[in-house]
């Protein structure tokens, strides 16, 4: 709607204001009220009349008149007081008051300038806003900054710095201070903006001028502290002071402080008091981290994480972690190492058996301790955050210490060896508790293919005995840990167990019982040269008829048969009564042979029965050497088995019970030569994991370079950790047998033969 | 509080504080004078020599409507520039001239922004849509170009001209 029409002719506005202002006149009215209310005199003058005139004024076009002289007038002012001050400082006032002063003087200011600005409200409003000039309040914020604190090139400014840096280190000394005397000079400080081109950065008083001075003093002042804590030479107190100057500063500056210092402060007072010095710190031997990690202090060791990640700096605390539990780690390595060494030679009368049981009772307590030892780094852990850092600086140390030990393998298989056999005493929580430590264990274990061969073998002796629920749990433990393909052939040894028990059932002779196993799974292999053992007729019978009944039930099998892990039980009537012993296959062949001979030598004995020789001269050692169960005699009584030594049958073999068991010589810790050869054992199987990790890889891919190869093959053996060296060589070998070939024109590349 | 405001002829007006702070002037002088306690009960005088008892009622009527409107931010200028006047505002200032531009410069004077963009607003509309003709009727201004000025200026503003 437009209201013209309506309207019609519209006339210019009446002139009641036409009579001239005369701007001294007007000015000098205001000029004085300035004046009042600089001197805090503001009540009595009116304000309309003011504001009335300063409009009057503008509306008049006399605004740059009227700006101008308003900051002419503001500044003499600042400048009469700035020489009240400079005179105060040529007097050497207390810094107290004169931080007072200058506050008191700040806030006068800006009161002043607030009331002068509403007065000049129609001034801000329409003259400096159309030019773009600073609103009159900021005009006298801008001259107290040129005209007081820089004033002479910083004159006061600078001494207010030191002044209030003075403050602040008395304080940090112990001194009160006063807090919001010191944060409204630094709120002061704030609100001087540098440059009024410069608003859009924030550059002030405060960030160009104080701010550096600030963090440059008090760097200073910890470093100096940092320094003089150092020289004690005790960790506990280092970082105990420190833990407490840090919590100080924190709590102090937060209230005076813009967040923006803060932070900037603190990382300042933590490199300066933390990261400086802690490694070495750390090192202290009196109250070190050594010490704290040793004695189990968890408190000093919090206390010192939560220092380090103030600062975020644990490299140093990571390393040192490391080294020190390789040091108690190697410790009692070492000691355990002697024990093993000293064993053989101290024990030697006793003979071989006592001094392997020895050596299999330390590999446990050598596990058990690496286990409580990793149980006591795992607290540590705990307290310390769960930091990943130091789980992975843990986990690597252990890595590192366990694989340093070369039996660790066998240390761990006879440890599970030895529990699963107590298991009968044990509640399940012990077991369970048992599993999972041997299951830390076996994680760090690099070598998991040697660990796979001692685990074997010791498993195929339990199972051969008696077999126990705790031995599935296991498997399918280790199943979690690491796969299927690492048991797949132990879970072939438990197939093989119960077939074989209900075979022996259909076979349906109460006293025979048999193990049918199939040869790839087990470790344990019939020796090519017990083939030929000669058993006793009534045993060759039964021996017979099962080979019979067996390969009807499974045409085309072949079966070899183990001897040296078979058991007899034997009666015999001896001059006081009647035992009933139980023996190796071996040891029962021999004693079979003296119901028809009255005495035989040692060669007529290997000749009738063909037993290997080194298991027949343990046999004989076992039936006529063993001073409980000496069933046969010797001539002559030596301790050794010698050709030619004369054997007969003890009639008068006494025994307390009418059941004895007669024991062979076990074999627990490996021989230096057998370890040899359980190493050898290995290698050959991973020659034949990596071939065919090799041909698998070729065979998708057709061709490779040789380090793609390499890394490919690296990425899919998970039970060792191959050696560059040990693919190539590998790799020449499947080139010579022409699974591979080189490509002609890049030799480093390979393709695979179909 | 009640706040007597005092026109140039003497003629005093009693408002409530809240209705004479739409000026910023009298709420920047109540609060300069420390008259910040509302309860208060003295009553003030604030004198305006500038603005005429009759100009003053209707000011202090607009005052009274808007005492709980919320105005748009002072600083943003685009939203105050390019909002319609209100149709109260406009069924408000249906005044004769001189009344309306009596307000327009009791409201710049009083600092009451609102009520000076909708007096400059309404302005603007009888300017708007005009021949230059008929703007100089509406404001009763003597053309003082030569003929010859005129055509050069209409030249030159050509491209601005409605077609």
């Amino acid at each position: 709607m437009i209201p013209s029409n309506r309207r019609g002719k519209i006339r210019a506005p009446r002139k009641n204001l036409t009579n001239e202002v005369a701007f001294e006149e007007s000015w000098q009215v205001l000029a004085d009220a300035i004046k009042e209310i600089e001197k805090k005199n503001a009540s009595k003058l009116s304000f309309e009349e003011l504001y009335r005139k300063s409009y009057n004024l503008v509306l008049r076009k006399h605004g740059k008149q009227l700006y101008e002289s308003v900051a002419q007038l503001v500044e003499a002012h600042l400048l009469e007081l700035k020489d009240s001050l400079n005179n105060k400082l040529a007097l050497k006032v207390d810094t107290h008051v004169f931080l007072k002063e200058v506050s008191n003087i700040w806030s006068d200011h800006l009161l002043s300038m607030r009331m002068v600005s509403d007065v000049l409200m129609y001034l801000d409003r329409v003259y400096a806003k159309e030019n773009h000039l600073p609103l009159i309040y900021d005009v006298g914020v801008n001259l107290f900054r040129d005209n007081i604190v820089k004033y002479d090139n910083n004159h006061i400014g600078n001494a207010l710095n030191s002044l209030l840096m003075e403050e602040i280190t008395n304080n940090r000394n112990g001194l009160i201070m006063d807090i919001f005397l010191v944060k409204s000079i630094i709120t002061m400080f704030e609100s001087l903006q540098e440059e009024e081109r410069n608003l859009q950065t924030g550059e002030n008083y405060y960030t160009k001028y104080f701010e550096p001075y600030y963090l440059e003093k008090t760097l200073e002042y910890y470093t100096k502290i940092s320094n003089e804590l150092f020289a004690l030479g005790n960790g506990l107190v280092y970082i105990q002071k420190v833990d407490t100057l840090i919590t100080n500063e924190q709590d102090k500056c937060v209230l005076y402080l813009p967040k923006k210092t803060y932070d900037k402060l603190i990382s300042l007072v933590g490199n300066a008091l933390i990261t400086v010095n802690i490694d070495r710190v750390m090192r202290f031997h009196a109250e070190g981290l050594r010490t704290w990690v040793l004695d189990n202090r968890i408190d000093e060791l919090k206390l010192l994480y939560n220092l380090l990640l103030k600062v975020d700096y644990l490299d140093g605390f990571l390393e040192q972690l490391h080294e020190i539990i390789m040091e108690e780690g190697m410790s009692f390595d070492t000691h355990d190492n002697q024990l093993l060494e000293e064993a053989p030679t101290h024990s030697k009368p006793k003979g071989k058996h006592s001094s392997s049981k020895k050596a299999a009772s330390q590999a446990i307590v050598w596990v058990e301790k690496v286990i409580s030892l990793k149980g006591k780094y795992d607290t540590i852990l705990k307290n310390l955050n769960n930091d990943s850092s130091i789980q992975k600086t843990i986990d690597n140390a252990f890595v590192e210490l366990l694989n340093k030990n070369p039996k660790i393998s066998e240390y761990l298989s006879l440890f599970i060896d030895e529990n699963v056999k107590k298991s009968a005493d044990k509640s399940e929580d012990e077991l369970e508790t048992m599993m999972n430590n041997a299951i830390i264990v076996f994680r760090f274990i690099k070598d998991k293919d040697v660990f796979e061969k001692y685990y074997k073998n010791h498993l195929a002796k339990r199972l051969l005995k008696s077999y126990k629920d705790i031995e599935r749990s296991l498997i399918s433990k280790f199943k979690n840990e690491i796969g299927s393909s690492f048991t797949s052939k132990l879970e072939g040894m438990f197939r093989d167990i119960n077939l074989s028990k209900e075979v022996s059932k259909k076979f349906n002779n109460k006293n025979f019982e048999i193990n049918v196993l199939t040869k790839t799974f087990w470790p344990i292999q019939p020796q090519e040269n017990c083939q030929e053992v000669v058993l006793a007729p009534q045993l060759e019978d039964l021996r017979s008829s099962f080979a019979k009944y067996y390969l009807q039930l499974h045409h085309g099998r072949n079966l070899s048969w183990a001897y040296n892990f078979g058991s007899v039980d034997i009666r015999i009537q001896f001059e006081k009564k009647i035992h009933e012993l139980n023996m190796s296959l071996y040891c029962g062949l021999i004693v079979l042979l003296f119901e028809e001979h009255d005495s035989l030598t040692f060669e007529q004995i290997e000749m009738l029965t063909k037993i290997p020789k080194t298991d027949l001269v343990r046999s004989l050692q076992s039936v006529a050497v063993a001073p409980r169960t000496r069933i046969l005699t010797k001539k002559p009584m030596s301790k050794d088995i010698k050709p030619g030594d004369v054997f007969r049958f003890n009639y008068s073999f006494s025994a307390p019970m009418t059941k004895v068991k007669v024991l062979t010589v076990a074999n627990k810790v490996e021989t230096d030569s057998e370890r040899a050869k359980t190493i050898e054992k290995v290698d050959e199987d991973r020659k034949y994991e990596l071939d065919a990790a090799i041909v698998r890889i070729m065979k998708s891919r057709k061709t490779l370079s040789h380090n793609e190869l390499i890394v490919e093959t690296v990425k899919q053996i998970t039970r060792f950790k191959p050696s560059p060296q040990f693919i190539k060589k590998r790799i020449d070998a499947l080139l010579e047998r022409e699974y591979l070939q080189r490509d002609e024109n890049d030799r480093s590349t390979y393709h695979y033969l179909a | 509080m009640s706040i007597s405001i005092i026109s140039s002829d003497g003629e005093p007006f009693k408002v409530e504080r809240k209705v004479a702070e739409r000026s910023v002037l009298i709420k920047n002088m109540l609060g300069d004078l420390g008259n910040d306690d509302d309860d208060d009960d003295e009553s003030f005088e604030v004198p305006i020599p500038n603005v005429r008892g009759s100009v003053l009622q209707k000011i202090l009527e607009w005052c009274e409507h808007h005492k709980d409107t919320a105005f748009p931010d002072d600083e943003d200028d685009d939203s105050r520039k390019s909002a319609p006047v209100e149709e109260w505002d406009r069924e408000f200032l249906r005044v004769d001239q001189e009344m309306l531009y009596e307000i327009i410069l009791g409201a710049n004077y009083l600092n009451i922004r609102p009520l000076l963009d909708a007096g400059c607003k309404v302005v603007a509309e009888m300017i708007r849509g005009k021949t230059p003709e008929e703007i100089r009727r509406t404001f009763n201004i003597v053309n003082d170009f030569s003929p010859e000025e005129e055509a050069a200026i209409k030249r030159e503003n050509e491209w601005a001209e409605d077609r």
